[in-house]
């Protein structure tokens, strides 16, 4: 049988020649990002006249326009900042906290058999019990406050590095240390050159969930026993019915997770260069 | 002192080599009287139907395992553990993906503390293998080829008595595949290297090899060397020789009664062997 020849495609011109603001502008308004457009438009519109045209549940909340201007309010009061600033101080800390005590912890553990069936059945019984369920006894527990509310927030962000870290360390390819330990590694070159980088990745992928989850623990901590914070100040703007404030509050904290963990993807492409794409 | 003692042989000796895994009640062996010799200079090949256990013989003569009965030696020396005498090219790419292409082939001279005096060899093996323009890219970055090519630069910088190569080109494409084996010919070729590469494709083999030792079904033991001693520098050209032919046809039948023994006994692996060699027969 002979096989009919491949038609040669050819580039058309005329149309695709543009000039460079032209194609950047293509590239942007695409189709999705006008149904992403409509999309979020449709819902303000919906939130914005819920009131007047009645839609059910939706009208109990203050229209958009009233937002905007309870965030010009708030964003120019020193309560708000300092809300940031309490919650940011307590998210830090915690967090910081929890990668130092848990990345050595999770390191010793993959790496030594003995320390792993001593501490994995203490880890597994602490484990289930959400961090939010800590905060009574954690109250209890800590001379002040603060402390409590930083425990919290440590806990929220250390299962998840021990285990991440754990995990990566325990499942690096055998090859790898043969090849090491062939090519003369001593035990610490096998440490500081293999395990550690080879358990980076899952490292940054346990902070990239921690940091997550320790953002719904500061703010779950500061509405129970904090006295500041975003958290604490959501709460506070609920209990005087000025649901405006708590909806600025709500957007704030999430758009501190946001840039939280654009932070950890920055750091992680930072420390991990070779998995960049 | 006996004659033996003070006469050191050169190359690796495997001497009734058994490896059992398991304990007294559940056991699984998966080499089983295995003696042959890796001659100091030679290209000696390994081939046996898949699962045979090639790749655990590796590891017994790389000193990751030890055997459970039956002796190795390195130029005389018993082996007990891995060490850059032998070193091992893996069927999978190790090229330590946190490390650029530099930084993997310098690993050895790093640990071994000679870092310094190693870097322009280094540079040149690098050049050599064709990858002075990759050196700082990280191996996810290069394609398979040039991946097995900056491995054996990270293996060769360690001036390895012995090379051990586990199927290095499997999972190639079949032309990189091609390009791959004259490459290692060029390399290899009267630079007294002396190599184990193992492999179950028969004409990868008789292209190496200078003796070819043909393994068992499941668990692994020798069942005939083959010397070839079809003249060197070789090429794809052998391949059109009728002692070519012969040394393939001869190989084949062995094989593949070896073959068609683990197909019988289950192995998925052997039975696409099997197909293969079938097709490979019916072939003009």
């Amino acid at each position: 049988m002979i096989t009919p020849p491949i038609p040669v495609q050819m580039a058309p011109s005329g149309p695709t020649a543009r000039t460079p603001l032209r194609r950047w502008l293509a590239r942007i308004f695409t189709m999705e990002f006008a149904l992403g457009v409509l999309s979020v438009g449709a819902v303000g519109l919906i939130w914005e006249y819920a009131q007047p045209m009645g839609i059910p549940f939706i009208e109990n909340l203050p229209p958009l326009s009233k937002i905007a201007q309870t965030s010009r309010q708030l964003l120019s009061s020193q309560l708000y900042w300092e809300g940031w600033q309490y919650s940011l101080q307590r998210i830090t800390g915690g967090f910081l906290i929890a990668q130092a005590v848990g990345i050595p912890v999770g390191l010793i553990m993959a790496m030594n058999r003995a320390s792993f069936e001593t501490l994995f059945p203490i880890v597994e019984i602490l484990r289930p019990i959400p961090p939010v369920a800590w905060i009574p006894i954690s109250i209890v527990f800590w001379p002040t406050r603060e402390l409590s509310v930083l425990f919290i927030v440590f806990l929220g962000a250390f299962w998840i590095v021990v285990l991440n870290t754990i995990g990566g360390a325990a499942n690096i390819d055998p090859n790898y240390k043969r090849a090491a330990l062939s090519l003369g590694s001593k035990p610490s070159d096998m440490f500081w050159r293999i395990i550690l980088p080879a358990t980076v990745p899952s490292i940054v992928t346990g902070m990239a969930v921690g940091i997550g989850i320790a953002w719904e623990m500061v703010v779950a901590a500061e509405m129970v026993a904090g006295r500041t914070g975003l958290g604490y100040l959501l709460w506070q703007s609920f209990e005087i019915n000025a649901i405006a404030q708590c909806i600025v509050c709500m957007i704030s904290i999430g758009f501190a997770g946001f840039v939280s963990s654009q932070l950890i993807r920055i750091f992680g492409s930072y420390v991990a260069p070779w998995q960049r794409r | 002192m006996s004659p033996t003692d003070w006469k050191v042989e050169k190359g690796v000796t495997l001497d009734g080599v058994k490896k059992q895994f398991g304990d007294e009640f559940v056991s699984k062996t998966v080499v089983r009287d295995c003696s042959f010799v890796i001659e100091d200079g030679k290209f000696t090949v390994l081939i046996g139907p898949s699962g045979c256990g090639k790749t655990s013989l590796i590891n017994l003569i790389a000193g990751y395992e030890q055997p459970t009965s039956g002796k190795i030696k390195c130029d005389g020396k018993l082996v007990t553990g891995p060490t850059r005498d032998r070193l091992v090219l893996f069927q999978e790419t190790t090229l330590f993906p946190w490390m650029t292409i530099f930084e993997n082939v310098m690993y050895g001279p790093r640990v071994q503390g000679r870092a310094a005096s190693a870097e322009p060899e280094v540079v040149a093996l690098l050049s050599k293998v064709g990858l002075q323009d990759f050196r700082d890219k990280y191996p996810n970055q290069l394609s398979g080829g040039m991946q097995r090519r900056a491995e054996l630069a990270r293996t060769l910088i360690n001036k390895p008595r012995v090379l051990l190569m586990d199927e290095p080109f499997r999972g190639l494409d079949a032309m990189t595949r091609q390009l791959m084996q004259e490459y290692l010919l060029n390399l290899f070729e009267g630079s007294g290297q002396t190599i184990l590469f193992v492999t179950t494709e028969i004409d990868e083999a008789i292209l190496l090899a200078d003796k070819l030792v043909l393994l068992s079904n499941a668990p692994a033991s020798v069942r005939e060397i083959v010397n070839v001693e079809l003249p060197r520098p070789r090429s794809s050209k052998i391949f059109a020789t009728g002692r070519f032919a012969e040394l393939k046809s001869h190989a084949l039948s062995i094989l593949y009664n070896e073959a068609l023994q683990s197909f019988a006994a289950g192995s998925r692996a052997a039975a696409e062997m099997v197909q293969a060699l079938e097709t490979r027969r019916r072939a003009p």
